[in-house]
């Protein structure tokens, strides 16, 4: 068996908020393989967010390994994650937050290319339009501030951001739960293409099981610091094994008129 | 479905309201808005920002911003009509008749106050009685909207409740003056859907108990699906669609509607191949954006010459109602 991209194992993460002690991720174990979409599925403060953060290096895990593509990460200071970094990228739910303002949208998006020192600044400004362009953004609008766009246009920003370092992973938390839902399957249909064309895999962050359904390879369901369920999208969806995903799925409205109403919404009981 | 005779009257009734910005005659918030509902009844209004549902609520409970005005049209409460920009004369509408839950619970408490205190507020603001009974109302409420130990959950801080509870304590102070309409705008948008789950079923139980028409403003199609009995579509200030849930679904006459449809995910009708979603291209157009036609042509596969020149009016097919030159055919595959 080849080596995966990402494997992470009995990862912890605990760290003091005022004079608590907080333990979000409480050994975790999940293994992402090149090309694949693993989306990791809980409610909020379930230690989702936590989780990625960790991948990324913003924040030190208390124990466990994290290994991408065979070389161990977890706890590695800026410097030495830094050749690292280049290949593990992530867009986050608010694209307007995580855009400086100030900045012109072809200096946000070339920015990444500038911190990892490729090519000489022509070379940088060309790779930037041309990802404006893949991602359905008009090259010449590059001189224009991330507030001149809508919320959809601005996540396409994030993403042409992320992806201008020509990333193996992309780590996407909750992108499109700000969105609305046509602009959301905008975005996810983009994600999706860029995914095939560009020979990508993604760990998808979300709330919203239903969603991920619809293009995820497997899920992970997550419920306090810990993975509950692993299994194919399909199998976890239609014979969901353990009581948190069950319980989730019962209070799922699909919008579908024709299905019975979930228990959790019945008040005939 | 609904225990009303046809010929009742309406609860709450918005006929042809429309709101703009002051002094930019060009910007139009709710270009035509109209509908009706009824005791025990329960109306979604769902559409995607900036379509105008928020602004609608708004304006039923009189509390428009100050930078908006009324172009026109009315708001009636069982007939009468209200007196929508006169905040004062609101103010005895609010909560006593038609109550209001908000999306986020904890920008509608005030940290500074138990719970319970706040609720109090709510009856005391509308009617005279003693503080002995009033909080033992209170106390009532918050068991209604099933909080436990409401006893000495009353005296908690918002900070210390869940978001979930905080919701509950919301509808106890929208429910506070047995209001006989509840505007619900986004009530569980912020919530678990576990969470979710819980609220609408208390909501629901609460309407079965007390006959409470209910106005549900939400994006999210699954929850209408479930728990509304009828529809109304909006989109970029207008009612594009309205009418029976099912009918709504199963043959959704406005273009918009069936995108809107489409492009929800739904695990159990994945497209063969792979799951990519239908999307509707483009955005909505700009409530200053001049154009003379049908506001939705701009992304819709159906329009035709005609909906890009004039503004097609609403057509009725009994009680399902649509704004389209050229409607999606009725029969649906």
């Amino acid at each position: 068996m080849s080596t995966p991209l990402l494997s992470i194992e009995d990862l912890h993460v605990s760290f003091r908020v005022g004079k608590q002690m907080i333990h979000p991720v409480r050994g975790i174990s999940l293994t992402l393989e090149r090309g694949e979409t693993l989306a990791l599925v809980g409610e909020s403060g379930c230690g989702k967010t936590t989780l990625a953060r960790t991948i990324l290096g913003l924040q030190a895990p208390s124990a466990g390994r994290i290994q991408f593509l065979g070389n161990e990460i977890a706890g590695l200071d800026r410097h030495a994650l830094k050749p690292y970094r280049r290949h593990i990228q992530c867009v986050f739910q608010d694209p307007f937050s995580s855009l400086n303002p100030r900045k012109r949208v072809e200096q946000l998006i070339r920015e990444p290319l500038d911190i990892h020192k490729i090519g000489d600044p022509a070379e940088r400004l060309r790779r930037a339009h041309a990802m404006m362009e893949r991602v359905g953004l008009p090259p010449d609008w590059g001189r224009r501030f991330p507030h001149e766009f809508s919320g959809g246009q601005r996540q396409r920003i994030g993403i042409a951001r992320a992806l201008v370092m020509q990333p193996d992973l992309l780590i996407c938390d909750e992108p499109v739960s700000a969105l609305d839902v046509s602009i959301q399957a905008q975005i996810i249909n983009l994600l999706w293409e860029l995914k095939r064309d560009m020979g990508l895999s993604y760990l998808f962050i979300s709330h919203d099981l239903m969603l991920v359904e619809t293009f995820a390879d497997r899920v992970a369901m997550m419920y306090k610091g810990e993975i509950v369920e692993t299994g194919p999208a399909r199998a976890v969806w239609s014979n969901p094994q353990h009581d948190f995903t069950r319980r989730m799925i019962d209070a799922i409205p699909v919008p579908d008129v024709t299905r019975p109403t979930p228990a959790a919404f019945r008040i005939d009981r | 479905m609904i225990p009303h005779p046809p010929s009742a009257a309406p609860v709450l009734e918005v006929d042809d309201l429309q709101i703009g910005v002051r002094k930019r005659p060009a910007m139009q918030i709710l270009r035509s808005v109209s509908f009706k509902i009824h005791a025990g009844e329960t109306l979604a209004i769902v559409g995607e920002s900036g379509c105008g549902k928020s602004m609608t609520s708004l304006a039923i409970m009189g509390l428009l911003p100050d930078a908006v005005e009324r172009r026109g049209g009315s708001v009636r409460f069982k007939g009468a009509e209200l007196p929508i920009t006169d905040n004062r004369a609101m103010r005895k509408v609010r909560a006593a008749q038609i109550g209001m839950v908000f999306q986020e619970p904890m920008a509608a408490l005030d940290p500074l106050y138990p719970v319970g205190k706040q609720v109090l507020e709510v009856i005391e603001e509308h009617e005279d009685i003693p503080r002995a009974k009033a909080w033992a109302r209170v106390i009532d409420l918050l068991a209604r909207v099933d909080l436990p130990n409401p006893e000495v959950l009353a005296w908690s801080y918002p900070h210390k409740l869940s978001g979930g509870q905080l919701q509950r304590v919301v509808i106890a102070m929208a429910l506070a003056c047995n209001p006989e309409v509840l505007i619900a705008d986004e009530p569980t948008t912020a919530l678990d859907v576990t969470v979710q789950a819980q609220i609408m079923r208390l909501l629901k139980r609460l309407q079965r108990d007390t006959g409470v028409a209910i106005v549900l403003i939400t994006h999210n199609l699954g929850l209408v699906a479930h728990t509304a009995d009828r529809v109304m579509v909006m989109y970029a200030g207008y009612k594009a669609e309205e009418g029976q849930t099912r009918d709504l679904f199963l043959a959704p006459r406005h273009p918009y509607t069936q995108g809107l449809l489409d492009a929800t995910p739904n695990p159990d009708r994945l497209a063969a191949g792979g799951g990519v979603l239908r999307e509707i291209p483009g955005t909505v157009p700009s409530i200053s954006d001049p154009m003379p036609g049908c506001r939705f042509a701009p992304r819709c596969p159906r329009a035709q010459e005609v909906c890009r020149a004039s503004v097609p009016g609403p057509v009725f097919e009994g009680s399902h109602g649509y704004a389209c030159f050229n409607p999606v055919p009725a029969a649906r595959g």
